[in-house]
């Protein structure tokens, strides 16, 4: 698989993460600047290509006509969530270090999750959306190997 | 191991490098989301969790998606609740699918039991329609139609 800088796909489809935001010129930096994003649209959508993926900001509102009964807007409660950006890391304790030194702001230090298969951590992009920072465990990496 | 081959590189999951970017939701049931989104998109599920707590994952063209069902507050995010989707009128992210051919995709995937909001509709340079999982969550499908 091909990506390309934009996701436009030519045949079949990419993913991405589409985030509702206050403000597009602090997400761009967050995303691009202390997560190493590439710009690839400033604004109205933007577009950031993200490692294997895209990050589309854009500002709220609707409904639209394809989404009659949907409001886009920023969290609300930051403090219930249902869906985020994941993103597993290969060494935890470097990403903390090196995306906290350059502003981000993590909820706790990485800390091992009770289920045995990851350490975690979790960031506040500037809407307040929670990002998780994950590394799996030994054990969570011999299983994918042995049912890949 | 499973990767997502991207030249010049394959980001792979888990990362032996660097990050991944995947895509968690909060689920009422891990079973029946992996199977909706293995049967709809063509997804692979490379786990279905366990009853420890461990998550469920689906390979997504160019990303994963992990789903769990909600709960919390845990220690590294001691003020935060996971839940499925309160109100699925009021949305703030979401997954976002750029397509190639929006036409095919609506037909394929309405025959394999996805629930769309609208028949494609064209809109500020590009045609949309959403999808509803079986949580609610809305799922974008896009084609451009400006950006090359």
């Amino acid at each position: 698989m091909n990506l390309p800088n934009a996701p436009v796909a030519h045949e079949g489809f990419f993913t991405c993460h589409f985030f509702t935001v206050r403000d597009q010129e602090k997400s761009r930096d967050f995303y691009v600047r202390i997560l190493g994003g590439k710009l690839i649209k400033p604004e109205n959508p933007c577009y950031i290509k993200l490692v294997n993926s895209w990050i589309i900001l854009n500002c709220g509102g609707g409904p639209t006509p394809d989404k009659p009964e949907v409001t886009l807007e920023t969290p609300p409660d930051l403090n219930r969530v249902s869906s985020f950006l994941n993103l597993r890391v290969a060494d935890i304790w470097a990403c903390y270090k090196e995306w906290g030194d350059k502003g981000a702001f993590f909820i706790t230090e990485p800390l091992p999750n009770p289920d045995g298969w990851e350490w975690r951590c979790y960031m506040r992009d500037p809407d307040g959306y929670i990002i998780e920072v994950g590394q799996y465990t030994q054990l969570a990496i011999d299983w994918f190997n042995s049912h890949s | 191991m499973n990767a997502v081959q991207i030249e010049p590189k394959s980001y792979e999951m888990p990362p032996r490098d660097g990050f991944t970017v995947t895509h968690f939701i909060t689920v009422a049931d891990i079973d029946r989301s992996a199977d909706f989104y293995e049967k709809v998109f063509g997804g692979r599920i490379l786990s279905r969790g366990d009853s420890k707590g461990a998550s469920g994952h689906i390979q997504i063209a160019n990303t994963w998606l992990i789903v769990n069902v909600g709960g919390g507050p845990t220690p590294d995010k001691p003020s935060v609740t996971l839940s499925v989707p309160v109100d699925p009128d009021k949305v703030s992210s979401f997954l976002n699918i750029r397509v190639a051919d929006i036409q095919v995709c609506y037909e394929l995937w309405k025959s394999r039991g996805a629930e769309f909001i609208t028949e494609p509709k064209e809109k500020y340079g590009e045609i949309r329609c959403y999808i509803r999982d079986p949580d609610g969550y809305i799922i974008e499908v896009g084609q451009s139609t400006d950006l090359t």
